[in-house]
């Protein structure tokens, strides 16, 4: 997995603001995966951009869902296609 | 693992026995200015160093001590709110390999009759749980061969997978042996909420005097328990001590070094912190008469202390207390409490008259989930269910980001309504029913614009059938 390629994504998709987090599915639990989050927290409800059974991706604030869709689903692809941290 | 820490066992831990000892007899009979800044610091919600924590542990005047229970009160409700999150301890099996001299477990008590649930009884108890509107559970277990890992975490399946109406189990907190990394892992695979481990005492002697056997002889292999939990990837841990062994002051140091110590080399402090005082246990004398009993008023102290030299930690009391301390005690910092519970193996299901010699010791606060839950609410708590977060990846280092005041308005309290909704429309009674509705009705009015109407939509979809609503 690369960091710095999920860091890139998480960028794109706050780049006009809101926040968005990365966590992975343990049992019941959702748990956050570190150091996988970028945006200002803004105290919204979570959306869910992805969600695939094991790898969600959360976000709050983003304007353009379907476009955060989008790169939320590179960011499974990428933590996915490698170390699952 | 174990023969290796047997042998570091002797190796200076992160618990510096004798600067506590120091510390303490340092900070004697404290300037009332200092204190004042102490507190004004701990209002500012920052973590207390050792020495300043030492400082109030050493006040004995009667107006500083009043001004210290004002402050943590305070701290309280800026940072948790008027809330109270509720669970119940589930006793799975009372088998134990160690001898710990306080407790009705140990391998040597011969009056406590041993019991392990199985499968199908352990259903039933989850159902009977359910069926009073728990969410939220802490599942004990002693330390013995037959509570592997593997064991625990059937265990932990079970119990997410047992429904019952619109009820079920949504968080499974564990008081179990420390574990290897390893053991950790097959754990934390089902989805746990916290991984406890009590000390039960922070100072060295006591502690190998009270536990001459088993695997929790060694200090040190207990100590570094939740080190191991969290190098497994297990975020949040609890930790507590058994006040009653030893002086409470050294406890309360060792608790606050604990809690560095996780800061300093993980990143996150413990989730929560239990302080539960050694209660009667069958055939224990030992317990009937602790070397080191803490009055009430003395319990008060620590309460406070702690929640000041700790602000973001979570503070568990347990129903071992009477409910009129309780209520007392809540005030002064507490933000979770067991309700309903009951100690006994297989004592939820079964009206079993021989419970108490299933039990580790005997609970003082013996109401109801729902006579608890009105109590709470006539003294205007909210009680919660709540359990957003950790099904929303706000764990572990990216929670702590949401310990401010902002988010315990914006979504504690919030969520806290909506799990209070689900209780009284499938579980209250009639009389705890009509406080809740008068109480949420109060609670959404205080509410900032912004969020009233999303929350008044919420506890209309629960009250029209939909459950699980949460922010």
């Amino acid at each position: 997995m690369s960091d710095s390629e999920v860091m890139n994504l998480l960028s794109q998709i706050v780049k006009e603001g809101g926040k968005v987090w990365v966590a992975k599915r343990i049992g019941r639990r959702i748990s956050y995966i570190e150091g996988l989050k970028a945006g200002e927290e803004l105290f919204l409800p979570p959306e869910v951009l992805y969600d695939d059974g094991q790898i969600i991706v959360f976000c709050e604030g983003i304007k353009n869902m379907e476009r955060a869709k989008n790169l939320a689903r590179r960011v499974a692809a990428v933590l996915e296609g490698g170390d699952q941290k | 693992m174990y023969v290796f820490m047997k042998e570091k066992e002797k190796l200076k831990t992160f618990i510096p026995q004798d600067e506590i000892h120091e510390l303490l007899e340092k900070t004697k009979n404290p300037d009332p200015v200092r204190v004042k800044e102490i507190l004004a610091k701990s209002l500012s919600k920052e973590r207390l160093e050792p020495e300043e924590t030492a400082t109030l542990l050493n006040v004995e005047d009667r107006d500083l001590i009043e001004e210290m229970f004002i402050a943590a009160r305070k701290l309280k409700e800026t940072i948790y709110g008027n809330r109270i999150v509720l669970f119940a301890p589930l006793y799975i099996g009372n088998e134990c390999v160690n001898d710990c001299v306080y407790c009705g477990f140990r391998t040597s008590n011969k009056k406590v009759l041993r019991k392990t649930l199985t499968e199908e009884e352990l259903k039933e108890e989850v159902k009977a749980l359910v069926n009073k509107g728990h969410k939220r559970l802490i599942v004990v277990y002693g330390e013995h061969s037959k509570y592997s890992p593997q064991f625990i975490a059937k265990t932990i399946d079970i119990i997410y997978n047992t429904k019952l109406g619109n009820g079920e189990i949504r968080r499974v907190n564990v008081n179990a042996a420390p574990q290897s990394v390893e053991g950790y892992k097959i754990i934390k695979s089902v989805g746990i909420g916290t991984f406890q481990i009590f000390q039960e005492t922070y100072h060295y002697p006591t502690y190998k005097k009270l536990h001459p056997k088993g695997p929790k002889s060694n200090f040190a292999w207990r100590l570094y328990g939740l080190d191991r939990a969290m190098m497994a990837g297990i975020d949040d841990v609890g930790i507590g001590a058994l006040f009653g062994l030893y002086d409470w002051k050294f406890e309360v140091m060792g608790l606050l070094y604990h809690t560095i110590h996780l800061e300093e080399r993980f990143g996150v402090g413990p989730h929560t912190i239990s302080f539960p005082r050694i209660e009667p246990a069958v055939n224990t004398p030992f317990s009937q008469k602790p070397p080191h009993p803490v009055s009430d008023f003395d319990f008060k102290r620590l309460v406070s202390i702690i929640r000041l030299s700790v602000p973001y930690t979570g503070m568990i009391l347990t129903a071992r207390e009477r409910p009129d301390l309780r209520d007392e005690v809540i005030k002064l910092g507490v933000s979770q409490i067991d309700a309903g519970s009951s100690i006994g193996v297989g004592s939820y299901s079964n009206k079993d008259p021989e419970t108490v010699k299933k039990s580790q010791f005997l609970l003082a606060d013996r109401r109801s989930l729902d006579e608890v839950i009105r109590e709470l609410m006539k003294s205007g708590f909210i009680p919660s269910f709540c359990t957003a977060c950790y099904r929303a990846g706000r764990t572990g280092e990216h929670f702590m980001e949401f310990a401010i005041p902002g988010f315990v308005k914006r979504f504690c309290t919030p969520n806290a309504i909506f799990t209070l909704t689900e209780y009284l429309c499938d579980y209250a009674t009639q009389e705890t029913k009509e406080i809740g509705w008068k109480l949420i009705e109060k609670e959404i009015e205080k509410m900032d614009d912004g969020i009233k109407e999303a929350v008044k939509k919420g506890v209309e979809r629960i009250k029209r059938g939909e459950r699980d609503v949460r922010f």
